[in-house]
């Protein structure tokens, strides 16, 4: 943009108007401060203090309270790589990063494969049908995370619904141990997430013009065809947002493995390991 | 009531080559509501026709039963002889221009030019060939690898065109093609369509709520109005002998009238118009003493003039009540002494100033072959 500065007839620019440009940046404000005052400064503090030395003790507060002469678990004020050295070496540490990427990949994975299609079927369902779909979707948000999970963690139980039907069924005669494995940690995972990814794909199939497939149809493309060549590849932008979104919610994984996955990292880091040997 | 102006450029379907596209008894409803009422028409080989209506009419609803777009409710529709409401759209070999154009975004101009032909699996060599023909005849050439959203309103037009018109499509079907276009490149585009669906010869049915591109481009006209189709002529005869009140109105400027027959002798009619006026007509031979009917003139049949105004005709002194500069013409509105009734005149310009002026006392005059009567 250029802005010929001209001569106002002796009028002098007072500082509200050199800041009156800058006034829509205040929208910004409120969501910024939150962001530096919850995010992002104690996230740079916790990046300094990974830099500071070990004081060898491993919990907080052990061997006397922060602050105190000896307190605390790191000594301030000093600087060493010795932290990252350790992360980087140590088989336990890299074992549960390697399972937490691996955990998330699975279930963004299984999320996607489960969400995309049901987003679909919602984009092409009548009004009321839809609404109906998107509030199914929605439900689940509205109960508290831990009731969630709890529930699923009774449901799962080897005396739980599950099992029992299983049993009715006589697939098995004794319960087949789900809570506390690999499944029903990626099960009630990919229950938090995938509300969220299928929204936002729906939201990115609706805004397709709906003559597009119509277009297509009419130049000789079967339905599916019109899919494949035509729908999917303009959902694409959106669904890597989805999937982007979906990602970094199972990289924070943090509830459900600890309560519907196994107790024993050893056992955790050993499948993870020969699974990942195996490829 | 006037005959039709018989003008060489206008063809009208000849009996002995079957119609392409025959349209019989259709209707759609959308719930209680009736879109589409009982509609009939054909279109004969290489016909251009145009379906002409105020919004919501009906126009695009017919339009999207042809291809296959909207099942209709009741009636059917045939192609070449052949039924067509049980088959897919994707099966009809139809080509239909979307008023939004709906060009796919992700592929090139070629692409989409490729997409009808990649469907009908028709093989690379021949399509690359068959494309560089089309770009070439919408003069598209050098826009082959442009992606939709780098190119004018004027020029996705075209690609919207080229991309059904390389598949050779039984009939192509124009929903507003150039609604959304500007003035300037709306006027050139017509003629540029024109052009081309000559140089095709494709079957069209061209949707249209715009007058002036029915008038000027059709072989023949569908009037619809409310879900009906009201007329079916060649531009000339829905202009010149419209059959309906809607279809004198709405094609074209008009003064329109009701009227009462006064006296009915040989060859020419006598009607009172409501304000007081006597008009006189040529008796098409079906007007009875008392009856109710419309009278309508075109505001170019009448003629206006300072003094001694020609006789035989139908000639009134009145007030020149407004006046319209157009550019081209002038438009005057008068009223005729002593009643309430006003009449349009139009006045073409070619020397550039009007012949009167706001306020001034002047004849109207018209034969009475130019007024148009509608019973009822
Ligand atoms: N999908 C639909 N559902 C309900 N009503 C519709 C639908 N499509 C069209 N209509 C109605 O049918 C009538 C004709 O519409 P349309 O054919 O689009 O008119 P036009 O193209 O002449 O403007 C309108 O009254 C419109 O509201
Ligand atoms: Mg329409």
């Amino acid at each position: 943009m250029t802005v010929v500065e001209t001569d106002l007839g002796g009028y002098q620019k007072t500082v509200v108007d050199r800041l009156a440009p800058y006034a829509k940046y205040l929208l910004l404000s409120p969501m910024i401060l939150l962001m530096l005052g919850f995010f992002v400064i104690p996230l740079l503090w916790l990046l300094r203090i990974s830099f500071y030395e070990s004081r060898g003790a491993s919990g907080f507060g052990i061997g006397g309270a922060a602050g105190q002469e000896g307190g605390g678990f790191y000594v301030e004020g000093t600087w060493t790589l010795d932290n990252y050295v350790r992360f980087f070496t140590d088989d336990y540490f890299m074992s549960v990063m390697m399972f937490t990427i691996g955990f998330a990949l699975l279930v963004t994975l299984v999320t996607m494969i489960l969400a995309y299609p049901m987003a679909y079927y919602i984009y092409r369902a009548p009004p009321k049908l839809k609404t109906a779909l998107i509030l199914i979707v929605i439900l689940p948000k509205l109960s508290n995370m831990l009731v969630l999970v709890y529930g699923l963690q009774m449901l799962l139980a080897n005396n739980g619904l599950v099992n029992e039907l299983i049993m009715l069924v006589g697939v098995s005669d004794e319960p087949i141990k789900l809570v506390y494995t690999l499944f029903s940690a990626t099960v009630s995972k990919v229950l938090l997430v995938i509300p969220y990814t299928i929204l936002v794909i729906t939201a990115t199939l609706h805004t397709l013009d709906p003559s597009l497939r119509e277009a297509s149809r009419g130049l000789g493309a079967s339905p599916f065809k019109t899919f494949w060549l035509v729908t999917f590849p303009l959902s694409v932008p959106g669904t890597l947002i989805a999937l982007l979104i979906t990602i970094v919610w199972a990289l924070g994984a943090f509830v459900s493995p600890s309560l519907l996955g196994n107790p024993e990292t050893q056992t955790l880091r050993s499948r993870f390991r020969s699974r990942r040997s195996r490829t | 009531m006037k005959a039709a102006n018989p003008s060489s450029f206008e063809r009208t379907p000849s009996a002995d080559v079957p119609p392409v596209l025959e349209v019989r008894g259709v209707w759609k409803t959308f719930g209680d509501a009736v879109a589409v009422e009982s509609v009939s028409f054909d279109v004969a080989d290489g016909e251009f026709l145009f379906l002409i209506g105020p919004s919501g009419c009906g126009k695009t609803t017919t339009l999207r039963m042809i291809g296959g777009y909207l099942e209709p409710t009741r009636g059917d529709i045939y192609i070449r002889g052949r039924r067509m409401n049980d088959v897919p759209l994707e099966k009809r070999n139809i080509g239909m221009v979307f008023q939004s154009y709906a060009l796919f975004p992700h592929m090139t101009v070629a692409e989409n030019v490729a997409f009808g032909l990649r469907m009908r699996g028709v093989p690379k060599r021949e399509r690359a060939e068959r494309i560089a023909n089309v770009l070439d005849l919408v003069e598209l050439s050098e826009f082959a690898d442009r992606y939709p959203v780098q190119l004018s309103g004027g020029q996705r037009q075209r690609v919207a065109i080229a991309r059904v018109v390389v598949y050779e499509p039984d009939i192509l079907l124009l929903d507003e093609p150039l609604a959304n276009l500007d003035r300037r490149l709306r006027d050139s585009m017509r003629v540029e369509l024109k052009k081309l669906q000559e140089k095709v010869g494709i079957t069209t049915v061209y949707v249209t709520h715009d007058q002036e591109e029915a008038l000027s481009m059709a072989d023949r006209i569908a009037v619809m109005e409310g879900g009906h189709l009201l007329q079916l002529g060649t531009p000339s005869e829905v202009y010149n002998s419209p059959k309906s009140p809607f279809v004198a109105t709405f094609l074209g400027n008009t003064s329109s009238y009701q009227a009462t027959v006064s006296s009915v002798d040989g060859t020419f009619t006598d009607l009172e118009i409501d304000g007081g006026l006597t008009v006189r007509v040529v008796n098409g031979g079906d007007l009875e003493p008392g009856e109710n009917c419309l009278v309508s003139v075109r505001p170019e049949r009448v003629a206006l003039f300072k003094a001694s105004p020609p006789e035989d005709q139908n000639v009134f002194r009145g007030q020149i009540d407004f006046l319209s500069y157009l550019g081209a013409g002038v438009e005057y509105i008068i009223r005729i002494d002593g009643t309430d009734v006003t009449i349009r005149a139009h006045e073409a310009l070619p020397a550039g100033q009007p012949s009167h002026r706001e306020g001034e006392s002047v004849y109207v005059a018209w034969e009475p072959g130019q007024t148009v009567y509608l019973k009822g």
